[in-house]
């Protein structure tokens, strides 16, 4: 794959964090650096062993295939290949390739002169999944307490630890998660909307800048948080999605077993109105 | 403006400080798995607040041995006829000790002639006693061998801590849309939800089949209005005993017997048992027994029918009282079952 | 010397006010002097208003004040006027669409009819205010791409209130105006159509959900990462490309292989935000209406996995279920709409 127009100048050494000019080189448009290498070592090791997880299972139907979490009852010791001990290697190199991609993305920004947001806000994103596999896990006491990786079994594991909980629409931190979600979107599709209507204005039109943009959300909605504003919110409302994600799956089991609806009796002893 | 973050940051340590001290939270907890390895059908081991309510039942001492039959040796003994003197009096002790230890005998009898039945707990207590028996003989898909005691509801308490009270549907306001009728002076979750659910699925016999058995429509399933009250008695009835959805079901197939476990059989007779004891047994009870009453726990007394919910019994444990076998100390609450006829309606008011 | 922050704007600039591009349409024209908020701006801009107050927005309000008025003084009304009690029941509050029993017929007030009514009120004011959107968008000649986006979850919320339960013949099906009571409504929703999970339309909306947080979390990350180099002013780099939007390209061109430009990432943007509502609508519109049981839809399809049985099973239901079964085959229950 040939270059960008404008990219020959932007590919000079340095910015890397181990190795040197070991591995400071490009393949094709990707660049590799210590951390490529090690994100393809444990990518293609993740992938070979879905692979073969997938192999020693009952079918190879793209939606149905599992690779399942050792039983609980083994806590948190290596499980045997065939009872999630394959479950377990492959989780040990998803955190490798996860947390790789984020070094290298910083060795980019690095060599870019850019500033770490990226690979920071990703680091949130590693956060929720380490929160699923080996923080809760590690709480209650056995690598079984993960999820399976399968398209299917995933969300057959989500509807059951939701159930687990009788209500998990309850779970303060899951209604704040939520809200921060449906947020993000709607803001993306206001950002998403406005740049592309000031850039695309129509027949005969010539292109908006700044001004306008702030004008059409003034008018409409009162305010207009700016150029620089909008991305500040979109990533503080994206990270905060991913990381009360996080603790609202870190409180339910650790810290709470009983159904959800039943944490809000403290809301109804206020003294207050308790007798209301 | 250098208080600004200053505030802040106690505006949040205070949010945090409120949220880790005034709810209730839990540590860590062994849990046991029911389904296979991906399907988290996980259940916690109980906390100390449940294991507290489930200890064994009071000791309760042997009686003389006293071989007269007791309806020789007692006037006016219609239930237990079938026992001798000696048992009668071992049944009455512990009786008072599983649901009057406070009040003492005269919670039914009425002092210096035990015989009469002028007290309307005395002739409550008789069909709290074929009721015993008859859950104990008809039930034991339910029950088990073990069985069940004047205990295993009470717990020391003449009104159980966990029952609930039907009365007539609230009437609306002509112009405002009514509400879900919510508990509002509960102080507990449990107590706070509607009782609606408890009155289609533990009282009448509301089918539990809310979801279709075929992908494509087929007039087969029922309403979200009915899905919605069956979602909250499950919701509720887990909670009772003590566990979460997945003790019984896997939840992408909630009416797939095939996924489900073991268990789900012994819930599907609890709730068949919970409606014959509500029916046939607590509605004519609100005939004999006066409608006011105020149970341990409620702020004031409340008026109607007490039924029976799987909490009553239950009490937030999956097996009542650590499963404890209560029948081989009182084998005399087995049975016969007497079908002693009684008048007062048998089906629910209204 | 104060450094650069791209978190936050340790020195806020305050200009002269911006009054606005002028509009050749009037109408009321644009109201409320500028107002200026130093906390705001150590965020975004310093500038609140003026806004602009047409006819379609002023009916757009006053519909939504009487939706909410409706809702809200319904739900004070069954506390009695009591205002302690009213802030604690508040989560559990709600007003409900009619029952089953009056189908698509006007029902009275207490029972359904004030739902409908608020209902009705406020999708005038949501329709109100899309013109708004789209007449704010033709007025200040720029393209109507936000008021598109916004037709998208328009479509969403007319699916869930509207459109389906006019298909399924009832105004039961829709959902009530609570905060408890949507979240109930939407458990029952997956129970009794055999888990949502399985509804592929919905697997498309969760995958556009979860993509336009990580998506927003990538392209604000990355702007403000190439701050430094103006990268914010993204429709000057759009038409005049800067330093900024070079490196934001190759950083995501080094990392994944590929990139976007500054304005089509936004094209990526917009429509992962637009098809999050729209795939969604879908999901619902075709549940209950097509589609009973979605769990069994998946098995018919093949996706459904098949999990080892637990152990000490008997092979079916218990014979008292199999028999009501059987009842329910031979005469389903259409007496209960």
């Amino acid at each position: 794959m040939p270059m960008l127009s404008y990219e020959p100048k932007y590919r000079v050494s340095g910015g890397t964090l181990i190795g040197g000019d070991l591995f400071d080189f490009w393949i094709g448009p990707f660049y590799v650096g210590f951390f490529g290498v090690a994100s393809a070592f444990f990518a293609t090791l993740g992938t070979a062993l879905i692979i073969y997880g997938a192999a020693m299972g009952p079918t190879w139907a793209l939606f149905r295939i599992s690779i399942d979490p050792p039983p609980i009852s083994y806590g948190l010791h290596m499980a045997p290949l065939r009872e999630g001990g394959l479950w377990q290697i492959i989780t040990v190199c998803a955190l490798g390739a996860f947390i790789s991609w984020a070094l290298r993305q910083v060795e980019i920004c690095r060599k870019l002169g850019m500033a770490y947001h990226v690979p920071i806000a990703f680091g949130a994103a590693i956060f929720a999944y380490v929160a699923l596999v080996v923080i809760r896990p590690v709480l209650l006491g056995a690598w079984g307490y993960g999820f399976p990786y399968g398209i299917m079994s995933h969300l057959d594991w989500v509807s059951n630890v939701g159930y687990q909980y009788l209500h998990f629409h309850y779970n303060p931190a899951h209604m704040l998660a939520v809200t921060f979600f449906f947020t993000t979107t709607f803001a993306l599709g206001l950002h998403g909307g406005e740049i592309l209507a000031a850039a695309n204005p129509g027949h005969g039109e010539s292109v908006k800048y700044g001004e306008h943009e702030s004008v059409y959300f003034r008018d409409t909605i009162g305010y207009s948080i700016g150029e620089l504003g909008i991305h500040r919110l979109g990533l503080f409302l994206a990270m905060n999605a991913g990381v009360w994600s996080a603790v609202c799956m870190i409180i339910s089991g650790p810290f709470w077993t009983h159904g959800w609806p039943y944490w809000w009796n403290w809301w109804l002893s206020i003294p207050i109105w308790s007798h209301l | 403006m250098r208080w600004g973050p200053a505030l802040l940051l106690a505006a949040v340590a205070g949010v945090v400080i409120f949220l880790v001290t005034v709810p209730d939270w839990s540590l860590p907890r062994r849990g046991t798995q029911l389904g296979g390895r991906a399907s988290s059908m996980i259940q916690f081991a109980a906390g100390p607040a449940e294991d507290k309510l489930n200890r064994p039942p009071p000791e309760i001492p042997a009686w003389a041995r006293d071989i007269r039959p007791a309806s020789a040796a007692f006037r006016n003994v219609k239930v237990l006829s079938d026992l001798n003197a000696g048992e009668f009096m071992r049944l009455q002790t512990a009786m008072t000790q599983w649901v009057s230890p406070q009040q003492g005998c005269g919670f039914c009898h009425v002092s210096g002639d035990y015989a009469s039945d002028a007290k309307p707990e005395k002739r409550a207590a008789r069909l709290m006693l074929t009721m015993t028996r008859h859950i104990n003989s008809a039930w034991p898909d339910h029950v088990g061998a073990g069985g069940v005691t004047c205990y295993s509801c009470h717990r020391g308490q003449p009104v159980p801590a966990q029952v609930w009270y039907w009365h007539p549907p609230v009437p609306g306001h002509p112009m405002i849309d009514g509400q879900e009728d919510y508990h509002e002076t509960a102080t507990t979750v449990r107590k706070f939800f509607p009782d609606e659910g408890f009155e289609e699925y533990l009282l009448e016999k509301t089918s539990g089949l809310g979801q279709s058995q075929t992908p494509l429509p087929s007039g087969q399933a029922v309403s979200q209005i009915e899905v919605k009250r069956l979602y909250e008695v499950m919701m509720q009835m887990s909670d009772g005993i003590g566990v979460n959805c997945g003790f019984c079901h896997n939840s992408r197939a909630f009416f797939d017997w095939r996924q489900s476990t073991p268990q789900r059989w012994t819930g599907f007779s609890g709730i068949q048992m919970t409606r014959n004891i509500n029916r046939d047994y607590l509605v004519p009870l609100a005939a004999i027994s006066p409608l006011t009453r105020q149970g341990p726990g409620d702020p004031a007394p409340r008026v109607g029918n007490a039924l029976a919910n799987c909490a009553t019994c239950h009490q937030g444990a999956p097996k009542p009282l650590g499963g404890a076998d209560l029948l081989k100390t009182f084998p005399e609450l087995k049975g016969p079952d007497p079908h002693v006829a009684l008048s007062g309606p048998t089906s629910p008011p209204g | 010397m104060a450094k650069f922050h791209s978190l936050y704007t340790s020195i806020a600039v305050r200009g002269p006010d911006e009054a606005g591009i002028p509009l050749a349409d009037d109408g009321f024209g644009r109201v409320g002097g500028a107002w200026h908020s130093s906390w705001l701006g150590r965020i975004g801009e310093m500038q609140v208003f003026p806004t602009y107050l047409g006819a379609t927005g002023i009916a757009s309000l006053i519909c939504g004040f009487i939706a909410i008025e409706i809702i809200g003084l319904n739900m004070w009304a069954s506390v009695n006027w009591n205002p302690l009690i009213f802030i604690k029941m508040l989560p559990f509050l709600s007003l409900e669409p009619p029952p089953p029993k009056y189908g698509l017929s006007l029902p009275p007030l207490e029972d359904g009819g004030w739902w409908l009514t608020a209902g009705f009120f406020l999708t005038a004011a949501i329709i109100l205010w899309w013109v708004r959107m789209y007449r704010r968008a033709r007025a200040l000649k720029m393209g109507t791409h936000v008021p598109w986006c916004f037709a998208s979850a328009i479509w969403l919320y007319l699916v869930l209130g509207f459109i389906r339960p006019l298909i399924m013949g009832c105004w039961c099906e829709a959902v009530p105006f609570g905060v408890i009571s949507h979240l109930n409504w939407t458990a029952t929703f997956s129970v009794r159509y055999g888990n949502l999970f399985y509804d592929p339309f919905h697997m498309l909306s969760i995958v556009f959900l979860y993509g336009s947080t990580m998506l927003f979390a990538m392209h604000a990350g990355t702007i403000l990462a190439v701050a430094r180099f103006g990268g914010e002013r993204e429709t000057q780099d759009i038409v005049d490309r800067g330093t900024g939007q070079e490196r934001a390209a190759l950083f995501w061109r080094w990392t994944m292989g590929f990139n976007a430009t500054f304005e089509s990432i936004h094209r990526w943007l917009f429509w992962f935000a637009t098809l999050t509502t729209l795939t969604g609508g879908i999901g619902i519109l075709i549940t209950g209406t097509i589609v009973d049981n979605w769990y069994l839809w998946g098995v018919e399809h093949g996706i459904a996995p098949e999990y080892p049985r637990v152990g000490g099973l008997p092979d079916g239901p218990p014979p008292k279920v199999v028999i009501d079964m059987r009842q329910r085959a031979a005469s389903p229950p259409g007496a209960s709409r």
